[in-house]
Protein backbone atom coordinates (compact mmCIF):
# COMPACT_ATOMS: atom_id res chain seq x y z
CA UNK A 1 0.00 0.00 0.00
CA UNK A 2 1.58 3.40 -1.10
CA UNK A 3 1.28 6.80 0.72
CA UNK A 4 -0.38 9.63 -0.65
CA UNK A 5 2.92 12.42 -0.98
CA UNK A 6 0.69 15.14 0.42
CA UNK A 7 1.32 14.89 3.89
CA UNK A 8 -1.36 17.91 4.99
CA UNK A 9 -3.67 15.86 3.13
CA UNK A 10 -3.61 13.05 5.26
CA UNK A 11 -2.99 14.49 7.96
CA UNK A 12 -6.93 15.53 8.11
CA UNK A 13 -7.98 12.17 6.79
CA UNK A 14 -9.65 11.50 10.43
CA UNK A 15 -10.92 14.78 11.33
CA UNK A 16 -13.07 14.39 7.64
CA UNK A 17 -13.94 11.32 9.01
CA UNK A 18 -15.25 12.75 12.47
CA UNK A 19 -16.76 15.98 10.49
CA UNK A 20 -14.33 18.29 11.94
CA UNK A 21 -13.18 19.96 9.32
CA UNK A 22 -14.93 23.64 8.29
CA UNK A 23 -17.02 23.62 4.88
CA UNK A 24 -14.62 24.67 2.74
CA UNK A 25 -11.63 22.35 4.10
CA UNK A 26 -13.80 19.34 3.54
CA UNK A 27 -14.69 20.35 -0.04
CA UNK A 28 -11.40 20.52 -0.73
CA UNK A 29 -9.72 17.52 1.42
CA UNK A 30 -12.58 15.31 -0.11
CA UNK A 31 -11.85 16.55 -3.45
CA UNK A 32 -8.88 15.35 -3.00
CA UNK A 33 -9.64 12.18 -1.85
CA UNK A 34 -12.36 11.55 -5.01
CA UNK A 35 -9.00 11.45 -7.10
CA UNK A 36 -6.13 9.65 -4.98
CA UNK A 37 -6.10 5.90 -4.67
CA UNK A 38 -3.78 5.92 -1.56
CA UNK A 39 -6.24 8.61 0.80
CA UNK A 40 -8.89 6.20 -0.37
CA UNK A 41 -7.41 3.07 1.02
CA UNK A 42 -5.99 4.62 3.79
CA UNK A 43 -9.63 6.43 5.07
CA UNK A 44 -10.95 2.71 4.48
CA UNK A 45 -8.11 1.56 7.34
CA UNK A 46 -9.32 4.70 9.43
CA UNK A 47 -12.90 3.18 8.74
CA UNK A 48 -12.27 -0.22 10.09
CA UNK A 49 -10.05 0.98 13.19
CA UNK A 50 -13.32 2.86 14.09
CA UNK A 51 -15.39 -0.02 13.47
CA UNK A 52 -13.23 -2.51 15.32
CA UNK A 53 -13.01 0.06 18.46
CA UNK A 54 -16.03 -0.56 19.80
CA UNK A 55 -16.84 0.67 23.45
CA UNK A 56 -17.18 -2.08 26.10
CA UNK A 57 -20.28 -1.66 28.29
CA UNK A 58 -19.81 0.47 30.94
CA UNK A 59 -22.59 0.79 34.16
CA UNK A 60 -22.31 4.79 33.93
CA UNK A 61 -24.90 4.76 36.67
CA UNK A 62 -22.78 3.21 39.24
CA UNK A 63 -20.35 5.12 38.41
CA UNK A 64 -22.04 8.50 38.69
CA UNK A 65 -23.20 6.91 42.16
CA UNK A 66 -18.95 6.45 43.03
CA UNK A 67 -18.82 10.32 42.77
CA UNK A 68 -18.88 12.17 45.91
CA UNK A 69 -20.62 15.15 46.23
CA UNK A 70 -18.52 18.42 46.16
CA UNK A 71 -17.17 19.89 49.04
CA UNK A 72 -15.67 22.42 48.23
CA UNK A 73 -12.14 23.63 48.19
CA UNK A 74 -10.00 23.90 51.68
CA UNK A 75 -8.64 26.98 52.66
CA UNK A 76 -5.25 25.43 51.90
CA UNK A 77 -6.44 23.92 48.87
CA UNK A 78 -7.41 27.54 47.81
CA UNK A 79 -4.04 29.16 49.25
CA UNK A 80 -2.16 26.68 47.03
CA UNK A 81 -4.35 27.60 43.98
CA UNK A 82 -3.32 31.03 44.48
CA UNK A 83 -0.97 32.42 41.64
CA UNK A 84 0.17 34.94 44.18
CA UNK A 85 0.84 32.19 46.33
CA UNK A 86 2.33 29.76 44.03
CA UNK A 87 4.41 32.74 43.46
CA UNK A 88 6.21 33.73 46.95
CA UNK A 89 6.98 29.93 47.06
CA UNK A 90 8.64 30.03 43.42
CA UNK A 91 10.89 33.02 45.09
CA UNK A 92 11.67 31.89 48.48
CA UNK A 93 12.91 28.48 46.64
CA UNK A 94 15.05 30.46 44.56
CA UNK A 95 15.81 32.50 47.97
CA UNK A 96 16.98 29.48 49.43
CA UNK A 97 18.88 27.86 46.77
CA UNK A 98 20.53 30.93 46.29
CA UNK A 99 21.47 31.00 50.13
CA UNK A 100 22.56 27.42 49.75
CA UNK A 101 24.88 27.70 46.76
CA UNK A 102 26.07 31.09 48.48
CA UNK A 103 27.35 29.47 51.40
CA UNK A 104 28.39 26.31 49.96
CA UNK A 105 30.56 28.81 47.17
CA UNK A 106 32.22 30.64 50.75
CA UNK A 107 33.18 27.08 51.94
CA UNK A 108 34.82 26.19 48.84
CA UNK A 109 36.95 29.29 48.24
CA UNK A 110 40.55 29.50 49.43
CA UNK A 111 41.60 31.45 51.76
CA UNK A 112 43.20 34.87 50.75
CA UNK A 113 46.60 35.37 50.54
CA UNK A 114 48.07 37.80 52.73
CA UNK A 115 49.59 40.72 51.86
CA UNK A 116 52.91 40.78 52.16
CA UNK A 117 54.66 43.64 53.79
CA UNK A 118 56.64 45.94 51.85
CA UNK A 119 58.29 48.65 53.30
CA UNK A 120 60.09 51.44 52.54
CA UNK A 121 64.02 50.99 52.28
CA UNK A 122 65.26 51.16 55.73
CA UNK A 123 66.90 54.21 56.54
CA UNK A 124 69.19 54.53 59.95
CA UNK A 125 66.64 57.47 60.65
CA UNK A 126 63.44 55.15 60.47
CA UNK A 127 64.61 52.29 61.98
CA UNK A 128 63.30 51.74 65.66
CA UNK A 129 64.14 49.07 67.68
CA UNK A 130 62.11 46.26 67.29
CA UNK A 131 59.56 45.25 70.47
CA UNK A 132 61.54 42.40 71.92
CA UNK A 133 59.72 38.98 70.94
CA UNK A 134 58.53 37.12 73.46
CA UNK A 135 59.83 33.61 73.80
CA UNK A 136 57.87 30.86 72.25
CA UNK A 137 56.30 28.30 74.23
CA UNK A 138 57.30 25.46 74.48
CA UNK A 139 56.07 21.86 74.86
CA UNK A 140 53.20 20.31 73.32
CA UNK A 141 50.74 23.93 72.74
CA UNK A 142 53.36 25.41 70.88
CA UNK A 143 51.64 26.60 67.86
CA UNK A 144 53.50 29.59 67.54
CA UNK A 145 57.08 27.15 67.10
CA UNK A 146 55.91 26.19 63.73
CA UNK A 147 55.09 29.79 62.40
CA UNK A 148 57.54 30.95 59.71
CA UNK A 149 60.58 32.84 61.25
CA UNK A 150 59.72 36.30 61.78
CA UNK A 151 61.02 38.50 58.78
CA UNK A 152 62.49 41.74 58.75
CA UNK A 153 60.00 44.40 57.91
CA UNK A 154 63.14 45.61 55.31
CA UNK A 155 61.44 42.90 53.07
CA UNK A 156 62.57 42.85 49.08
CA UNK A 157 63.78 46.25 49.23
CA UNK A 158 66.63 44.92 51.40
CA UNK A 159 68.54 44.52 48.24
CA UNK A 160 68.26 48.44 47.09
CA UNK A 161 70.00 49.36 50.32
CA UNK A 162 73.48 51.13 50.06
CA UNK A 163 76.06 49.74 51.57
CA UNK A 164 76.12 52.33 54.02
CA UNK A 165 71.89 51.99 54.58
CA UNK A 166 73.18 48.43 55.44
CA UNK A 167 76.25 48.98 57.45
CA UNK A 168 73.95 51.34 59.67
CA UNK A 169 71.03 48.28 59.81
CA UNK A 170 73.82 45.64 60.97
CA UNK A 171 74.67 47.95 63.29
CA UNK A 172 71.11 48.42 65.03
CA UNK A 173 70.62 44.98 64.61
CA UNK A 174 73.72 44.25 66.73
CA UNK A 175 72.38 46.28 69.27
CA UNK A 176 69.13 44.52 68.96
CA UNK A 177 71.23 40.79 68.96
CA UNK A 178 72.74 42.75 72.68
CA UNK A 179 69.49 43.26 73.78
CA UNK A 180 67.64 40.39 73.02
CA UNK A 181 71.16 37.87 73.10
CA UNK A 182 68.86 34.87 74.55
CA UNK A 183 65.93 34.94 71.51
CA UNK A 184 67.91 36.00 68.77
CA UNK A 185 66.49 32.84 66.86
CA UNK A 186 63.82 34.27 65.07
CA UNK A 187 64.89 36.97 63.64
CA UNK A 188 69.20 36.43 63.28
CA UNK A 189 68.20 33.39 60.79
CA UNK A 190 66.17 35.40 58.82
CA UNK A 191 68.72 37.75 58.31
CA UNK A 192 71.37 35.58 57.55
CA UNK A 193 69.95 34.51 54.50
CA UNK A 194 68.63 38.43 53.87
CA UNK A 195 72.47 39.15 53.47
CA UNK A 196 73.10 36.62 50.84
CA UNK B 1 -8.77 24.35 10.02
CA UNK B 2 -10.76 21.51 12.64
CA UNK B 3 -13.45 22.69 14.17
CA UNK B 4 -12.27 24.14 17.85
CA UNK B 5 -15.67 23.28 19.43
CA UNK B 6 -16.20 19.35 18.56
CA UNK B 7 -14.19 17.79 21.56
CA UNK B 8 -12.37 20.67 22.91
CA UNK B 9 -13.48 22.61 24.99
CA UNK B 10 -16.80 22.16 25.46
CA UNK B 11 -19.10 24.40 27.24
CA UNK B 12 -21.49 21.94 27.63
CA UNK B 13 -18.92 20.32 29.91
CA UNK B 14 -18.08 23.90 31.67
CA UNK B 15 -21.73 24.27 32.52
CA UNK B 16 -22.06 20.64 34.08
CA UNK B 17 -19.17 21.29 35.95
CA UNK B 18 -20.27 24.52 37.58
CA UNK B 19 -24.17 22.58 38.04
CA UNK B 20 -22.00 19.84 40.06
CA UNK B 21 -19.76 22.60 42.43
CA UNK B 22 -23.54 23.84 43.08
CA UNK B 23 -24.36 20.51 44.22
CA UNK B 24 -26.29 19.27 41.53
CA UNK B 25 -25.34 15.51 41.68
CA UNK B 26 -27.17 14.16 38.47
CA UNK B 27 -25.05 16.64 36.52
CA UNK B 28 -21.93 14.30 37.73
CA UNK B 29 -24.18 11.37 36.34
CA UNK B 30 -24.16 13.69 32.85
CA UNK B 31 -20.71 14.30 32.84
CA UNK B 32 -19.95 10.25 33.56
CA UNK B 33 -22.36 9.61 30.91
CA UNK B 34 -20.95 11.90 28.22
CA UNK B 35 -17.08 10.60 28.48
CA UNK B 36 -17.43 6.67 30.15
CA UNK B 37 -18.28 5.20 26.67
CA UNK B 38 -14.96 6.84 25.04
CA UNK B 39 -12.75 6.20 28.35
CA UNK B 40 -13.86 2.47 28.26
CA UNK B 41 -12.52 2.42 24.49
CA UNK B 42 -9.40 4.11 25.26
CA UNK B 43 -8.63 2.00 27.91
CA UNK B 44 -9.23 -1.57 25.68
CA UNK B 45 -7.83 -0.30 23.30
CA UNK B 46 -4.34 0.36 25.29
CA UNK B 47 -4.54 -3.07 26.30
CA UNK B 48 -6.76 -3.24 29.19
CA UNK B 49 -8.37 -6.38 29.00
CA UNK B 50 -10.05 -6.85 32.73
CA UNK B 51 -11.91 -4.10 35.44
CA UNK B 52 -12.09 -1.45 32.45
CA UNK B 53 -15.20 -0.48 34.42
CA UNK B 54 -13.47 -0.14 37.60
CA UNK B 55 -10.85 2.15 35.85
CA UNK B 56 -13.37 3.90 34.86
CA UNK B 57 -14.66 5.02 37.64
CA UNK B 58 -11.33 5.34 39.32
CA UNK B 59 -10.95 8.22 36.95
CA UNK B 60 -13.64 9.88 37.24
CA UNK B 61 -13.63 9.51 41.12
CA UNK B 62 -10.46 11.10 40.73
CA UNK B 63 -11.08 13.61 38.21
CA UNK B 64 -13.84 14.95 40.69
CA UNK B 65 -11.94 14.62 43.59
CA UNK B 66 -9.75 16.88 42.30
CA UNK B 67 -11.46 19.44 39.81
CA UNK B 68 -10.35 22.52 41.99
CA UNK B 69 -7.06 21.59 40.78
CA UNK B 70 -8.04 21.55 37.26
CA UNK B 71 -7.47 24.58 35.62
CA UNK B 72 -8.89 24.09 32.14
CA UNK B 73 -5.79 24.46 30.24
CA UNK B 74 -7.04 21.31 28.20
CA UNK B 75 -10.50 20.53 27.72
CA UNK B 76 -12.39 18.28 30.38
CA UNK B 77 -12.67 14.97 27.81
CA UNK B 78 -8.51 15.27 27.65
CA UNK B 79 -8.14 15.98 31.44
CA UNK B 80 -10.18 12.50 31.64
CA UNK B 81 -7.75 11.27 29.26
CA UNK B 82 -4.72 12.11 30.91
CA UNK B 83 -6.46 10.80 34.25
CA UNK B 84 -6.85 7.44 32.80
CA UNK B 85 -3.85 6.63 30.89
CA UNK B 86 -2.05 7.49 34.51
CA UNK B 87 -3.87 5.40 36.01
CA UNK B 88 -3.31 2.65 33.45
CA UNK B 89 0.36 2.88 33.54
CA UNK B 90 0.00 2.58 37.48
CA UNK B 91 -1.88 -1.10 36.99
CA UNK B 92 0.67 -1.83 34.73
CA UNK B 93 3.68 -1.25 36.90
CA UNK B 94 1.85 -2.77 39.41
CA UNK B 95 1.22 -5.96 37.23
CA UNK B 96 4.70 -5.85 36.29
CA UNK B 97 6.09 -5.86 40.26
CA UNK B 98 3.08 -8.74 41.09
CA UNK B 99 5.23 -11.87 41.58
CA UNK B 100 3.39 -14.59 39.96
CA UNK B 101 2.01 -12.08 37.20
CA UNK B 102 2.38 -12.70 33.65
CA UNK B 103 4.49 -9.48 32.73
CA UNK B 104 2.92 -8.36 29.41
CA UNK B 105 5.63 -7.30 26.77
CA UNK B 106 4.41 -5.84 23.62
CA UNK B 107 4.64 -9.24 21.67
CA UNK B 108 2.09 -10.10 24.08
CA UNK B 109 -0.35 -7.84 22.35
CA UNK B 110 -1.22 -9.64 19.70
CA UNK B 111 -3.54 -12.05 22.33
CA UNK B 112 -4.84 -9.23 23.31
CA UNK B 113 -8.16 -8.99 21.52
CA UNK B 114 -8.56 -12.66 20.79
CA UNK B 115 -12.05 -12.81 22.36
CA UNK B 116 -13.39 -9.73 20.92
CA UNK B 117 -12.17 -11.31 17.20
CA UNK B 118 -15.00 -13.49 17.50
CA UNK B 119 -17.18 -10.63 17.30
CA UNK B 120 -15.76 -9.51 14.53
CA UNK B 121 -16.56 -10.93 11.72
CA UNK B 122 -14.32 -9.18 8.71
CA UNK B 123 -11.37 -10.67 8.17
CA UNK B 124 -10.00 -7.34 7.38
CA UNK B 125 -10.93 -5.86 10.32
CA UNK B 126 -9.79 -8.54 12.26
CA UNK B 127 -6.04 -7.71 10.91
CA UNK B 128 -6.16 -4.05 11.31
CA UNK B 129 -6.85 -5.04 15.02
CA UNK B 130 -3.84 -7.03 14.39
CA UNK B 131 -1.90 -4.20 13.28
CA UNK B 132 -2.39 -2.26 15.82
CA UNK B 133 -1.99 -4.53 18.32
CA UNK B 134 1.87 -4.32 17.18
CA UNK B 135 2.23 -0.49 17.98
CA UNK B 136 4.47 0.35 20.46
CA UNK B 137 2.54 1.77 23.54
CA UNK B 138 2.66 5.42 22.99
CA UNK B 139 1.92 4.88 18.82
CA UNK B 140 -1.11 3.23 19.98
CA UNK B 141 -2.52 5.87 22.46
CA UNK B 142 -1.94 8.37 19.66
CA UNK B 143 -3.16 6.27 16.94
CA UNK B 144 -6.47 5.52 18.70
CA UNK B 145 -6.87 8.87 20.57
CA UNK B 146 -6.94 10.61 16.78
CA UNK B 147 -8.31 8.04 15.22
CA UNK B 148 -11.15 7.03 17.14
CA UNK B 149 -11.99 9.65 19.40
CA UNK B 150 -11.09 12.26 16.24
CA UNK B 151 -8.94 14.39 18.99
CA UNK B 152 -6.28 17.12 17.49
CA UNK B 153 -2.54 16.45 17.49
CA UNK B 154 -2.99 19.13 20.45
CA UNK B 155 -5.06 17.27 22.32
CA UNK B 156 -3.29 14.09 22.03
CA UNK B 157 -0.26 15.73 23.00
CA UNK B 158 -1.87 17.43 26.51
CA UNK B 159 -3.10 13.58 27.22
CA UNK B 160 0.00 11.90 26.89
CA UNK B 161 2.17 14.25 27.68
CA UNK B 162 4.42 14.68 24.58
CA UNK B 163 4.46 17.90 21.87
CA UNK B 164 2.21 18.07 18.87
CA UNK B 165 5.00 17.31 16.66
CA UNK B 166 6.23 14.17 18.51
CA UNK B 167 2.32 13.15 18.37
CA UNK B 168 2.28 13.92 14.81
CA UNK B 169 5.07 11.68 14.09
CA UNK B 170 3.86 8.76 16.31
CA UNK B 171 0.32 8.97 14.49
CA UNK B 172 2.04 8.48 10.81
CA UNK B 173 4.28 6.15 11.87
CA UNK B 174 2.02 4.33 13.15
CA UNK B 175 -0.42 4.43 10.12
CA UNK B 176 3.25 3.40 8.17
CA UNK B 177 3.35 1.04 10.49
CA UNK B 178 -0.08 -0.80 9.85
CA UNK B 179 -0.29 -0.33 6.35
CA UNK B 180 3.09 -2.56 6.07
CA UNK B 181 1.22 -5.47 7.79
CA UNK B 182 -1.47 -5.14 5.55
CA UNK B 183 0.75 -5.89 2.88
CA UNK B 184 2.64 -8.65 4.24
Amino acid sequence: MRECANGEMRDLLPDLLHDRLTAELRIVVQAHVDGCADCRAELAILRRVMAINVAPRVDASRIAAAVPPYRGQSAWGRAANSPLVRIAAAILLLAGAAAVITNAAGRSRPPEPVPQTVQAPVSPANVEPAPVPTAPPRGPTTGVAHRAPMELAVGESFHDLSDAELRTLLEELGKLEAVTSTETEAVAPSLGRGGQ
Amino acid sequence: MTDPGRSGDDPRDAELIARWKAGNQRAASELVQRHASALARFAVSCGAREDVDELVQDTFVRAFGSLDGFRGDSSFRTWLFTIERRLLMDRRRSEKRRPQGMEINEGDAATEFDALDDLVADEAQIRVRRAIERLTPTQREVFVLRVTEGMSYREIAQAVSTTEGAARVHYHNAMRAIKEFLDA
